[in-house]
Parts: C-alpha cells; structure tokens; sequence
C-alpha cells in the first residue's frame, strides 16, 4: 500500500501527464484483480448508479477510475479532455476497459463523448462491451445515431441487450427501423436472430 | 501436455496458425516487437506497433484459447536508423510498464555496429530500471563472435546472467552461453536457424537445464508449429517426459515468470473461449459456426434493470 499511498494519499504525487500515465499502467499489479462486490445496501443507495459499472470487476479497475478522478483534479481544465482521450488511445486493453468504465463517475462527463464514441468502433470485444454494458454513459450522452449503431453492433456481436443501461428509454423510430432491416436480412441469409432482438421490438 | 512458444510473431501470422497452435496444445506464448520486414520512417509506427501487441493481438490470441505476452524493444537492424532509433527508446519507458511486457526484447546484435551496441546497453539499463528480463537475438552473420560480443556486454552491464534469455543458438554457440548462467534458446525453423532432429541432439548432450524451444514464426518461410512438432521428435528420440516438459513449458514459464507479470493462473488453465460473443461485425470470425468451450461456466451477464 506504500505505492497506493504514494499516488493516491499524502506525499508528493505524480501531477505531470507521464507520471499519471505510467501509475495508471502499474495500478494493476499493485492492487490485484479480487473482484469487487457490492453489497444490496450499496447498491441500493443514491450513488448506486454510478458504480454500478464497477460490480463484479476486478478492484484494480476501480484503482485506475480513482486515479482518474484524482487526475482530472489535479490537471488544468483545458488539458483534461486531451488527457483522457490520449490515456485510451495509448492503453492495453485492460486500461481501456477501465477508463470506460470510470467515465459515467467523471466530472462533466459529456465532454469525453468523443473518446466513448471512438471506443465502440473496438475490434477488441471486451473493450466494447466495456463501453456498451453496464454503463450509464451510452445511454445518458450519446447522440441517437451513436446510440444506435451501438445496438446494432450489440446485436451483430452476440451481445446481450438486457446489459445496455437505459436501452428502453432509446428506442426510437430510426431504431426500430433499423432493428427491422437487421432481422430481414439474417432471415434472408437464412441465419438466427438475436433473440434479444424483442426487448426492441417488442418492449 | 501444454506447450509455451516463447517467441512467435504473431502479428504475422493467421487465424488459421492460431487455430492450429491451439489444436496442437500451445496454450501461452510471448511475442517479441521484431524488425517488420522493411524499414519504418516514423517513430509513431513503433507506438501503434507496440500498442497492437498490448490489445489487438492479445485479444486475437485469447479468441483461441492462447495467452499471449509481449517483449518490447527497439530492435537491433532498426537501432541503425537514426530516424527512429532514439525516438523509440524515448517512448520504451511508457510502454515498458504495461501488464503483458514481460521482458526487453529482442535487442541484441544484428551487423554488429556501434550504434547497434549503443542500444543494446541503453535497453539492458532500461531492463534494470524496470525490473524486468532481456530477450537477446543473435545475428544470422558472424554468429559465433557476435554471442560472443553479446556474452561480453552482459557481463559488462552487471544484469544477473537468470534475467538474460539468449536466443537462435546452433552447435557452436550453446556451448558459450550455457557457462554463462544466461538462458539459451533455440528457434527451429523448416530450412535455417536449427532443425527438429539436431534440436534432440543437444538435448541429449546438454540435457534441460535454462534449455529454451520456439518456433519464431513470423512472415518468412517459418512454422508456427514447430514447437509441438520438436517436442514429438524428442518423444520419439527417447527424452524422458521431464525433460521435455521442461524445456517446452517450465523453463519458458519460470524465465518469464521473473517480471512479475506473467499471469500463471489463467496461462495453466485456459482462459475461456467463448467466440458465440464474436459473430461477424468486427470478430476475427466470419461467420463460421463460433468455437465454444463447454467445460466452462458461460457468462452470466448482469442485469441493468
């Protein structure tokens, strides 16, 4: 905890960009991958949705959002969009994983849109599901058609639609047309429909 | 039995390679940043190719069933150009403390230049700072004086001789490194480097010990499996079952292991397959029938409600 402590706590820590970069890659190995696990009382109190993202996901995860938190503290405002952006671009996957996860409790979260945006285009899937599923942020700031081809790569990806937050509040005309054309297209191809499909169609 | 190739540029390779490894047993492998085959111009092209090693590759490999780790380096042919050359060691310090590094590498020597040493050193230091093993290649010309020369700078450079794994050996080098408590690995390819058969003979002169197989595999006229198919000809030659055990998955594993970053858990049991998450759209699939691995527990994805 001596290194937590020399991060997170009292003594001199990292402020300039390099330093933040390189505690927030070493942050794994120095907490470890335990598994976080609300309790139903946590879950249940007002801050809930805010962490939500976090339940079941190992505690380094929850580590490097603190350093973000800690982070977009201490840097000049006009330097905090390009920072988190360039932290993502420059990740492992792991470390994308959890700035996507981390976004939906960050300060003035709709300015990293672009960088949220940009991760569903992920050929990686389990840094796109970390944007799509169980997180707060798609639905709260996403553009519609964003929000959309969101679903429609949830669906090509055999993803399970229950895991996107907030799914039933953006089902739009545009939507259901373009769930209705995907399901046209698979029958055609004489391939199955994600069965999830419904909650769209049919909610 | 498992296997571990320790140096294997997947990169280079394909989906059906992947499948065929798997299929063979490999179930870890370390990928080193390498020479790409032609020059680059832009030190940004080592970002990008150090950054597909930490998340594309590691994710194409998992699809498989297969760990994959990497080594980082600014490799001995580009540390000739000046380009390049400073610009990506600058950028090593960052990506030296990712998760899947799990060694410096490859550095070395290539045609045996001054600059080529100049880096050599620099990386060794860099190891140090960061605490983590070297990868070494030695060069295809003038082989046994370039190990040699490398043998030389490792001793100079005070890094313990157990963080160093040095790599191609034949006959005429393996008796150099082995004294020198380094690691000694051997690349066994279809025509150059070493073969199957002669593989089985310095087993059976030098035994096990610090003894290192792999298929370095990449866009040349290599195989990828070479690996199992050097373990089948020592079954064959007699080797005990230790022996080779050893040598295709402990000593890989215990050198690696010395960064403190090779997950050995989810490397001894395979981590989950479950390729139905990766129909068409960006998978590696196109739409074959998704693998799935049934001993395992599925997902179970949360509710959001």
């Amino acid at each position: 905890m001596a290194w937590w402590n020399s991060v997170l706590g009292t003594q001199p820590t990292p402020t300039s960009k390099s330093e933040l970069s390189k505690a927030y890659s070493k942050l794994a190995r120095m907490l470890g991958s335990n598994r976080l696990e609300f309790t139903h009382q946590e879950i249940d109190s007002e801050n809930a949705a805010r962490f939500l993202a976090f339940q079941g996901r190992p505690l380094h995860e929850f580590g490097r959002a603190a350093l973000l938190l800690l982070a977009l503290d201490r840097l000049p405002a006009g330097e905090q969009v390009e920072f988190i952006d360039e932290l993502f671009m420059r990740g492992d996957n792991r470390e994308r994983e959890a700035l996507l996860r981390a976004l939906s409790i960050l300060p003035n979260q709709g300015r990293f849109l672009a960088t949220a945006v940009e991760a569903c285009r992920a050929n990686v899937q389990t840094v796109f599901e970390a944007i799509a599923c169980e997180n707060p942020y798609p639905s709260c700031h996403f553009p519609e058609s964003n929000f959309n081809q969101l679903v429609l790569k949830a669906i090509f990806t055999g993803v399970s639609l229950q895991r996107i937050i907030g799914l039933s509040d953006r089902i739009t005309p545009a939507l259901l047309g373009m769930v209705s054309d995907h399901i046209k297209e698979q029958t055609a191809a004489g391939r199955p429909v994600h069965e999830d499909v419904a909650l769209i169609m049919n909610p | 039995m498992m296997l571990f190739d320790p140096h294997i540029h997947m990169t280079s390779r394909t989906t059906d390679d992947y499948a065929a490894m798997a299929a063979a047993g490999i179930a870890a492998i370390v990928e080193p940043a390498f020479w790409v085959g032609q020059p680059r111009t832009h030190v940004g092209t080592f970002e990008d190719y150090f950054l597909s090693l930490l998340g594309w590759e590691r994710f194409r490999a998992s699809q498989f069933g297969i760990r994959h780790f990497c080594t980082l380096a600014l490799n001995p042919k580009e540390a000739n150009n000046p380009r390049v050359a400073q610009g990506v060691i600058d950028l090593l310090p960052r990506y030296l403390e990712k998760d899947g590094v799990v060694a410096v590498g490859e550095i070395g020597f290539d045609d045996q230049t001054e600059a080529e040493e100049k880096y050599f050193s620099a990386q060794i230091e860099l190891a140090k700072e960061f605490n983590l093993p070297v990868l070494i290649h030695t060069p295809h010309r003038d082989k046994k004086h370039g190990t040699e020369r490398t043998l030389a700078l490792v001793r100079e450079s005070g890094i313990k001789p157990e963080l160093v794994l040095i790599d191609h050996n034949n006959e005429e080098t393996l008796p150099l490194v082995l004294p020198s408590g380094c690691w000694a690995g051997h690349s066994i390819y279809p025509k150059t480097k070493m073969d199957e058969q002669r593989m089985v003979q310095l087993v059976k002169e030098y035994g096990g010990e610090r003894i290192i197989i792999n298929s370095a595999a990449d866009w040349g006229v290599s195989d990828p499996l070479k690996v199992p198919k050097t373990v089948q000809a020592m079954v064959e030659a007699g080797i005990p079952q230790s022996t080779i055990t050893r040598i295709a998955w402990d000593n890989p594993v215990n050198f690696f292991r010395q960064s403190g970053r090779l997950d050995l858990t989810a490397s001894e049991a395979r981590p989950f397959v479950d390729q139905r998450q990766l129909w068409e759209g960006n998978s590696v699939l196109r739409g074959q029938p998704p693998a799935v691995d049934t001993s395992r527990d599925s997902y179970e994805p949360r509710s959001c409600s």
